[in-house]
């Protein structure tokens, strides 16, 4: 009888060890002459005779149909370059970034902000490159964006993109129009006073709690006081514990007579439909004479590992020209940085945008730390005001002085 | 002298005094039962409310996901929610590829873990228990410390914005798993070894045809862990790929939220009919995987 041939544990040990020594072996290989360098993360290598740009984008719904509408068109209009979109999640947008670049897997051209000091973030980790060469190189005119906008983008005195988005911070007071004029009031125009906007508000709060008149913005305000008495005082603004869902959640189900947001939130128009009709206005005149805006601004950027500036830099003007900005408004949400866009006809038969455009022409420069922690102070502030508009805190100086020191604090520390 | 009558009457009460009190017994028992039964129904209808609310959200249309206040039950039953998530999203694609990296990982994960587990249960070797000990250690160290040279690693062997760092380092075996498995293979008598031994079957074929059919519901409770692990992981994908045709359906959730410090249209309606999509293969496996736990806990294989 032939004998069964049966694997040992000797010899499946011996066999598996080869095994594992043969591939250790061959990982350990050196690559062959010309094959792709370790790393390489190109999709998929280009056609012949064409530039690939490696674009990282953002998920959104705004940005998502804008980049798919105009790529087509950039890529048709500059047959040498083919641009390859990679989408990351907006929250994790900067670690992605980061990443890439620790892992030497950066593309072209990437998103950046000015908010939180994102710009002065990746400047000083050295993702983003500096454009002041391809301005001059490719006779850019600088003054088709707004002033304020290039401000904001310009680090260490040298431009670090070109404003993709922008708009004039939390200057819009969103109104509900319908509540307004059930109360027999008249709706807020450009130029009215805090005064008017605390007596409209109480007009519209209703007793029975389903109906705020004003939720005013808590993010980089200097009016402690003021805004404390609309939560405490007046009582016209819905308490942390009164609140239902999120403020635009709140806003967009009519609990809210007014709203205090930035022009992105115009794209819940949608979502009221015909529930109530609505409009804008600008912030009320404080007593400093003024409304109240900064630039808020969203970049398009060279990134410092790119191969081919030029290239990348047509696209990011293709992203920032006049009509990629006026896209994105007829998309909905936050348009293009530049004068022409905002004033653009196609925009301005939205009535609200006529409100938009007065507000930016007029918005007050942007203010960040100097330290560029511009996150940890905002995140800090929030949490240190809070007892407040729950109340159990009153602003008193000793109060204040508390949550002063404490911001001073984080004002002190160096640059990241 | 008691009567016959008197007797038998003094009998019938004292047989009475007994059934009265099993009666009590048994209603006791039974309003105790009861009384857990409602208790276990309100303490599962609070843990399922999110998501029986996610349900009646993904059918609802944007503008009736913001009334206030709030409505369980939707005005009209909007299915196209879920059309959308396929239309504004490539979401075919992101649940095409979660199965496969799913698939072969968790395939991998079972192997591997199981083969290292009964390594480590069946064989008595020099360092053994040190080996496993350090096997062990393994998991106490976050992802967060590993993840870096993790990536250097992938990045080196060009595996960057492909399936591959997935899907092999599964196949080297889980430290949470091996434990896991050792442990439920210790369970099982050595008698069966032994017996298999002198039929002269191999270790491997020990291995094959009777530790595994025995261990049925510890490979389908890793087969599970496994499969949620690989199903849900998020930072894995995010990290390694880079092309929206290459994610999976934890990076495609995100096409449905909003950036942020922006306002997008809103989409909560869709995104939680994204999520119930997503929640559905985990919910389908567990309930038919849920017999063989059932089952492993009484069998041992010893028969006679």
């Amino acid at each position: 009888m032939a004998k069964q041939q049966t694997m040992t544990r000797r010899s499946f040990l011996r066999a598996t060890s080869l095994a594992s020594v043969g591939i250790a072996l061959a990982a350990c290989a050196p690559v062959p002459a010309g094959a792709p360098a370790a790393g390489s993360t190109a999709a998929a290598a280009p056609a012949a005779g064409k530039t690939q740009i490696r674009f990282h984008a953002r998920i959104g719904s705004q940005e998502d149909a804008l980049y798919d509408m105009q790529m087509p068109k950039f890529m048709e209009a500059n047959p040498n370059i083919e641009v390859v979109k990679e989408s990351f999640p907006g929250a994790e947008y900067n670690a992605k970034i980061s990443t890439m670049l620790a892992g030497g897997t950066l593309g072209d051209v990437c998103w950046s902000a000015l908010g939180g000091a994102t710009i002065q973030f990746a400047t000083s980790q050295g993702s983003v490159a500096p454009i002041d060469d391809l301005v001059a190189s490719e006779n850019v005119d600088l003054k088709q964006w707004y002033e304020g906008c290039l401000k904001g983008i310009t680090v260490n005195g040298k431009l670090m993109g070109l404003p993709f988005k922008s708009h004039p911070g939390l200057a819009v007071v969103y109104y509900n129009q319908t509540a307004i004029e059930a109360a027999g009031k008249e709706v807020p125009k450009a130029g009215w006073t805090q005064e008017q906007q605390v007596e409209l508000a109480k007009a519209l709060t209703t007793a029975d709690g389903k109906q705020f008149g004003y939720l005013p913005s808590e993010k980089g305000t200097q009016a402690i006081t003021f805004l404390y008495d609309l939560f405490q005082t007046h009582k016209v603004a819905p308490k942390p514990d009164q609140m239902v869902g999120s403020d635009t959640d709140m806003w967009a189900s009519g609990a809210l007579g007014m709203y205090q947001g930035g022009t992105s939130i115009s794209v819940f128009g949608k979502t009221i439909g015909d529930k109530f009709k609505w409009m804008v206005a600008p912030n009320p005149i404080g007593p400093g004479g003024v409304g109240g805006s900064d630039y808020e601004v969203d970049a398009q950027c060279v990134t410092t590992a790119t191969k081919n500036p030029t290239e990348a830099f047509k696209w990011v003007q293709y992203l920032t020209s006049k009509d990629s900005g006026i896209q994105l408004g007829l998309i909905g949400g936050t348009v293009g940085g530049r004068p022409d866009v905002y004033g653009a006809p196609e925009l301005l038969k939205f009535p609200f945008r006529v409100v938009f455009k007065e507000i930016m022409d007029n918005a007050q420069a942007s203010r960040i730390t100097a330290n560029w922690r511009q996150s940890e102070a905002e995140t800090a502030l929030l949490q240190l005001t809070q007892p407040l508009w729950a109340g159990n805190e009153k602003p008193t100086p000793a109060f204040l002085d508390s949550v002063t020191s404490q911001i001073q604090d984080i004002l002190d520390k160096p640059k990241p | 002298m008691a009567t016959t009558e008197q007797r038998i009457r003094t009998l019938v009460n004292n047989q009475s005094q007994p059934i009265g009190r099993a009666r009590k017994n048994l209603f006791k028992q039974r309003f105790g039962t009861f009384v857990l039964y409602i208790l276990a129904i309100l303490v599962a209808l609070a843990f399922s409310l999110p998501f029986f609310w996610t349900i009646s959200s993904s059918l609802k249309s944007a503008a009736e996901l913001y009334v206030f206040p709030p409505t369980f039950l939707p005005e009209t039953i909007r299915w196209k929610n879920y059309s959308d998530v396929f239309s504004l999203a490539p979401f075919a694609t992101f649940i095409s590829n979660t199965v496969i990296i799913t698939a072969l990982a968790m395939v991998g994960q079972i192997i591997s873990s199981a083969a290292v587990a009964y390594g480590f249960s069946r064989f008595k070797f020099p360092g053994r228990d040190a080996l496993f000990f350090l096997v062990l250690s393994t998991m106490m160290l976050p992802w967060q410390v590993t993840i870096v040279p993790t990536f250097l690693l992938f990045r080196y062997l060009g595996w960057i914005n492909t399936f591959l760092p997935l899907i092999i380092p599964s196949y080297f075996g889980s430290a949470f798993y091996i434990f896991l498995l050792r442990q439920f293979f210790m369970t099982i008598p050595r008698d069966l070894d032994e017996a298999a031994k002198l039929d002269g079957a191999s270790s491997v074929r020990i291995f094959w045809s009777i530790i595994l059919p025995l261990a049925k519901a510890a490979l389908a409770t890793v087969a599970i862990f496994s499969f949620l692990e690989h199903w849900n992981e998020f930072i894995g994908p995010l990290i390694f790929l880079n092309s929206p045709e290459k994610f999976t359906l934890s990076i495609g959730l995100r096409y449905f939220m909003d950036n942020p410090f922006e306002g997008d249209e809103p989409r909560e309606a869709i995104l939680m009919a994204a999520s119930l999509i997503v929640a559905l293969p985990p919910l389908i496996l567990f309930f038919a995987a849920q017999k063989y736990f059932v089952r492993g806990i009484v069998t041992t294989g010893l028969k006679g």
